[in-house]
């Protein structure tokens, strides 16, 4: 009996497995929410974004892990782009590409570097942005080297993006873990 | 002993000590920074060789290219990119793109450009206007040249 009860009903996730997939679920909420939200700021130009979204990728890595963090990436961006109306438009794969190879930056340096500060995670992802951005731009839509010219005064501009969020998503971090204890 | 020492004690970090960062994220901006400003070095010195030209693209094929004009003299180049024509505006206040048919319209927004190494494009036309040559007044200004 008690055998035909575990076959037809599976174990019940642990508590603890529901509470990261609800806090999960509420970061790619408010990174959706970031990503609109920045759509309709006015732009400091026409390459730059400051990039608030990835404050929440961030505190997705260091509370829920590097999958969560990577996933929550590129749900932003596909579902960002329905509500902004770009999906699969150019400005969606570059959008993808940059968030793609921040991700990637971030997820290789926190697993190799587990005491690394979030704003120095921040700041290279930031340039990891910026020049995943510029890669997917040279290398699908312009096909020019030339468009690297314009990359140093926006990696300049993303060092500056980079540190404030890491800075935002330090705060919140030890906000949330004293919330937490 | 009361029960607020079992806790360990958690000190309220204020955003702005958050902003001022570690000793580490200082010196890692610092090499980025260096890092950034030879870059910009390097393309800045690269380009910095003959006249002021504007050589427009798409994809990988040059269309055209045209010494920025010193006078009142406008040209106008049609470009033909994936999605329509762009409308390029050249003349003594750098290169313009006066109409484009993408949505976002950021290559129009990008304004005059004049200075060597300045680029314009339109992302989703694969168009992009790029200026090389010097910027300099004191070189001798031809209105175009021939082979």
């Amino acid at each position: 009996m008690s055998e035909n009860v575990k076959r037809d009903n599976p174990p019940r996730p642990s508590l603890k497995s529901l509470e990261d997939k609800a806090v999960w679920l509420s970061f790619v909420l408010l990174a959706i929410g970031l990503h609109v939200f920045e759509a309709t700021l006015p732009s400091l130009g026409p390459w730059f974004k400051l990039g608030l979204a990835n404050i929440m990728t961030l505190l997705a890595l260091v509370m829920l892990g590097a999958r969560a963090a990577f996933m929550l990436a590129i749900a932003r961006v596909v579902i960002g782009s329905i509500f902004i109306g770009t999906l699969f438009t150019p400005t969606f794969f570059i959008s993808l590409a940059g968030a793609l190879t921040a991700a990637t930056v971030l997820v290789i340096l926190y697993k190799m570097f587990p005491r690394m500060s979030l704003i120095s995670l921040s700041l290279l992802a930031a340039v990891a942005h910026m020049s995943g951005q510029f890669i997917a731009v040279e290398t699908w839509f312009i096909q020019q080297p030339a468009i690297y010219y314009l990359l140093p005064p926006l990696l300049l501009l993303s060092c500056i993006s980079g540190w404030i969020n890491g800075a935002i998503s330090s705060y919140i971090w030890q906000r949330l873990k004293k919330e937490r204890l | 002993m009361t029960s607020e020492n079992n806790h360990p004690k958690t000190d309220t970090v204020s955003f702005r000590q958050c902003l001022k960062g570690t000793w580490t994220d200082r010196i890692l901006l610092v090499f980025l920074l260096i890092g950034i400003a030879f870059l910009w070095f390097q393309i800045e010195k690269t380009l910095s060789h003959g006249l002021p030209t504007a050589y427009v693209y798409h994809g990988k094929t040059l269309l055209a290219s045209y010494p920025l004009p010193k006078g009142d003299k406008v040209t106008h180049v049609a470009a033909e990119g994936e999605i329509g024509v762009s409308d390029i505006e050249i003349s003594k206040h750098g290169i313009h793109f006066v109409s484009s048919p993408c949505t976002t319209h950021y290559c129009m927004l990008s304004g005059h450009k004049k200075h060597t190494g300045s680029v314009v494009a339109c992302v989703p036309n694969h168009i992009m206007v790029v200026i090389r040559g010097a910027s300099d007044d004191t070189q001798p200004h031809f209105d175009a040249v021939t082979e």
